[in-house]
């Protein structure tokens, strides 16, 4: 029965999430209907576990009438700004989906044709309905689960407090376990529960669930967008078809989530980079938004993701003289990540992963080379993608080279190099030798690499669909 | 119609067989019975030893090694090897594949181990298509004990050999041999495995799936032969019936796609089946079934003791455990029922007791504790009881 109000409870923050995104679309939207409900899920989350953060250290209870309020004050403001932006004809809206149906797709495919596409939807469908199944009704198994994920939930549950009065070496200081987290995760389930009215494993379960369908959704609609219905299908099924994507969906681990974010941010920065029309503007602040939202979701995303995405976008801004454009994603990241970053300085809380990166010593570490080949090539986590995205990049080479799409694999390749890096020359090295947190970093990666995969594989077919402009990498021109 | 019989004849097919102990032939068999058995064999650390009904009996000091040449045709003919011993109070005993220098000393070695439990006599399999890669071009088999005992004995060392449909029998059981949902699975599945073996492995090697070739590289080998294969004969193609570069192309893509696209569906059916396996397990064992019976995944009936006692202990800042091995135990305790937690550190701090699944843990005649028919609480009372094994205590006074 918890369930029930739980669900309601999320509304809350996809609708913040969604008008968010209407506000930075303005006038001219550039996502899907259904398309902004899972970006708007994912950053509505964000911004009230951002929102309700600092109104917790404001003073605001951690109860369900402290919560509420923040929630409905936050919905309101988000409305006000909305109303007001639609009445001086800000907002337009929203694009409907291509004239391509589903009948039409399937009135389309020859006998074999429909076969796969049937067998492709209802395997898919049945693998992830009975991993939701097997989510709400199973205890929480998985030890980050228990340990941190809804433990530390637990902690700011039951002790209606951010627990920042305790010693920095308390076990339960900040909530415990990894204090140095970021707060989304822990703050959605917390409201969750708080407005189930009692503590519920599959309330607090329930919406890793939700997040794996938002990163479906959002996978889906990017390849649509991009080419077609069919693709988009076959880029779900790719996902969904990745064994430890499947298990990280079912169960309470925050990399799914994490994942989607990622999509969400490299997706954004394509179609800015490739968008010729008054579209552009909408791309870029929605581009600012997701990345914002992914500081507050972990910690590798301060350590590993930002860095190299601010290089890559600071670099083509300089190319292209846009540096108004790289002031604006910079302020819009700056303003999360700062205030975040100076009460993590201020409150004795690392920065790193789990792990805090600051003291370790770089050395070379052995076996772990091996150890990361074995786990791309040679098990069943990822069947036979990676050795297969290799051969893939090597054959479409000549295309990404001079192609938006070569921006992302330019980023993929230079955040698994340095992910790399970090297990090999840090005492990291036991997680990847152990196969515990590798795994789950490609998990990060892999929507994304479908993304790029199913685009290029496209390419060795057909030129790829120009979507309002040619994808080649050229300066757009000022608009 | 075919459909179905198709599918019943694939089910049927996939059902892995029970493992049959020394399913193989008999290639060669070492024992210990005679001088000349013991003749055959050369030893290090071991200065005397005598025949007894479970073949040799010496004693070990901290190392004792019997080594001699592999038998002829062993690499191309054993497939698997069972050695018999008793090394009761032993810490190790390994099986060391070795290759010796020009000058006798020792080159190359791969060293297969067992630590040793309190068991007797055992006969351990050893399935060399989990070491083959590692193991060619060795010459030299060594049985080495390791620890401090007496009246250790080496009865036998059996060497097998499969035929080829055993192997291939060997082979489909592994690629069909699923793995459960485990604490690792959310960060490595192993996936299927080409394990050419038909004997007992699986139940002797708990993790002999990190030893077993993945499928991957059969698969990758394959693709990859057939890539090249495929640019013959486009360059055949073009050469002979005049096709054009762009026809070439496009029918070699089309082609190479659509089997690496068959192999991709095919695979992800495999490791789909294995995840629809364990839901459906899942459901069989707890989600549907009935106290006290149902278990879950590895932990047994843990979760319904954990729900037994979160009410009870609701009272309590922190409580004392006492289990067999902690992890995960302690951390799912600690979690499901903070805000009352399981005291971590050495010291004792609370007078109330959660006892799972130690049998060797009773209440005393005058109410405390006892472990070895020693009390080690003071006196108290039960607070309640989850099975004979697992219950809850209170301490009246620490």
């Amino acid at each position: 029965m918890a369930l029930i109000p739980s669900i309601i409870a999320l509304a809350f923050p996809c609708i913040q999430g969604v008008l968010l995104l209407k506000i930075l679309e303005g006038k001219h939207p550039v996502l899907f209907r259904l398309e902004r409900i899972c970006w708007g899920f994912l950053a509505g989350g964000a911004v009230s576990s951002y929102v309700l953060f600092w109104m917790f250290m404001l003073g605001v209870p951690i109860s369900f009438v402290g919560c509420f309020a923040v929630q409905v004050i936050l919905l309101l403001i988000l409305i006000l700004i909305y109303g007001i932006q639609r009445r001086k004809g800000l907002i337009a809206s929203s694009p409907r989906t291509t004239p391509e149906t589903f009948r039409g797709l399937i009135n389309s495919l020859p006998r074999w044709g429909k076969f796969v596409i049937a067998w492709i939807l209802v395997w898919t469908v049945v693998k992830v309905a009975l991993g939701g199944y097997d989510l709400l009704a199973t205890p929480t198994y998985y030890n980050d689960t228990y340990a941190n994920w809804n433990m530390r939930t637990k902690v700011f549950y039951e002790n209606q407090s951010l627990m920042l009065d305790r010693e920095v070496t308390d076990e339960f200081y900040f909530g415990g376990r990894v204090p140095s987290y970021p707060l989304t995760v822990y703050f959605t389930k917390l409201w969750m529960v708080l407005s189930a009215g009692e503590w519920s494993e599959i309330s607090v379960n329930s919406v890793h669930f939700v997040w794996f369908l938002v990163l479906i959704g959002a996978l889906f609609y990017a390849i649509r967008r991009e080419q077609n219905l069919l693709m988009g299908i076959v880029g779900v099924f790719i996902l969904v078809s990745f064994p430890l994507v499947l298990i990280h969906g079912i169960n309470a681990y925050a990399d799914v989530l994490m994942a989607a974010h990622l999509l969400c941010v490299m997706y954004a920065f394509y179609r800015w980079v490739i968008e010729k029309g008054a579209g552009r503007r909408s791309w870029l602040l929605l581009f600012g938004a997701m990345t914002a939202s992914i500081i507050f979701v972990k910690n590798e995303a301060l350590l590993i993701f930002l860095p190299p995405l601010a290089f890559i976008f600071f670099a083509l801004c300089e190319r292209w003289r846009m540096r108004k454009e790289f002031a604006t994603w910079a302020g819009m990241v700056a303003a999360v990540a700062v205030p975040w970053m100076l009460f993590k300085l201020t409150h004795s809380l690392t920065f790193g992963n789990a792990s805090k990166v600051s003291g370790f010593e770089l050395s070379p570490h052995d076996g772990v080379a091996h150890a990361i080949g074995n786990d791309l090539m040679y098990t069943g986590s990822y069947l036979l993608f990676f050795p297969l995205f290799v051969l893939l990049l090597a054959m479409t080479f000549r295309f990404w080279r001079r192609n938006a799409l070569g921006l992302l694999i330019l980023y993929l390749f230079i955040v698994f190099i340095g992910e790399f890096c970090i297990y090999w020359l840090t005492p990291l090295a036991t997680e990847a030798i152990r196969h515990t947190g590798f795994g789950r970093g490609m998990v990060h990666l892999l929507p994304a690499a479908v993304f790029v995969s199913v685009m290029l594989m496209c390419r060795l077919f057909v030129d790829v669909k120009p979507a309002a402009g040619s994808s080649k990498l050229q300066a757009p021109k000022k608009i | 119609m075919k459909l179905i019989l198709a599918i019943t004849a694939l089910t049927f097919l996939a059902t892995p067989l029970p493992a049959q102990a020394d399913s193989g032939r008999l290639y060669e068999k070492w024992e210990f019975r005679t001088e000349e058995d013991i003749n055959a064999w050369n030893y290090a650390g071991l200065d005397e030893g005598g025949l007894s009904a479970d073949g040799l009996k010496f004693d070990v000091d901290e190392k004792a090694v019997l080594y001699r040449s592999l038998p002829e045709g062993f690499h191309s003919e054993v497939d698997a090897m069972r050695v018999r011993y008793d090394a009761q109070d032993l810490e190790e005993v390994s099986l060391l594949f070795i290759t010796l220098n020009d000058d006798g000393s020792i080159g190359r070695h791969y060293r297969i181990g067992h630590i040793v439990e309190d068991e007797g006599t055992v006969s351990k399999y050893v399935p060399l298509a989990l070491h083959r890669w590692n193991i060619r071009g060795m010459e030299m088999l060594a049985v080495s004990f390791k620890g401090e005992s007496k009246d250790v004995s080496l009865d036998s060392v059996r060497f097998l050999h499969y035929t080829f449909p055993e192997k291939m029998m060997g082979l489909w059981r592994s690629f069909w041999t699923m793995e459960t949902f485990e604490p690792f699975t959310v960060n490595i599945m192993h996936g299927p495995t080409v394990v050419t073996d038909i004997g007992p492995y699986r139940e002797e090697n708990a993790h002999w799936q990190i030893l077993a070739r993945s499928l991957n590289a059969y698969l990758l080998v394959g693709l990859s032969i057939f890539g090249v294969c495929l640019l013959f004969w486009g360059a055949h193609m073009r050469t002979h019936r005049g096709w054009s570069w762009q026809t070439t192309r496009k029918r070699m893509i089309f082609l190479f796609t659509g089997v690496i696209a068959s192999v991709w569906v095919l695979y992800d059916m495999r490791m789909g089946a294995e995840f629809i396996r364990n839901v459906a397990r899942d459901h069989i064992q707890y989600i549907s079934a009935e106290k006290p019976d149902r278990t879950f995944r590895d932990l047994g009936n843990f979760y319904d003791f954990v729900n037994f006692a979160k009410p009870l202990l609701s009272d309590y800042a922190q409580y004392e455990l006492f289990l067999d091995t902690k992890w995960p135990y302690e951390s799912i305790l600690r979690y499901e029922t903070y805000p009352s937690r399981p005291n971590q550190k050495e010291e004792i701090v609370s007078d109330v007791w959660v006892i799972y699944d130690r049998s060797d843990v009773t209440i005393g005649e005058d109410g405390s504790l006892i472990l070895n028919q020693e009390p080690f609480t003071a006196p108290g009372e039960l607070i309640g009881r989850f099975d004979e094994k697992s219950f809850i205590y209170r301490a009246i006074h620490l």
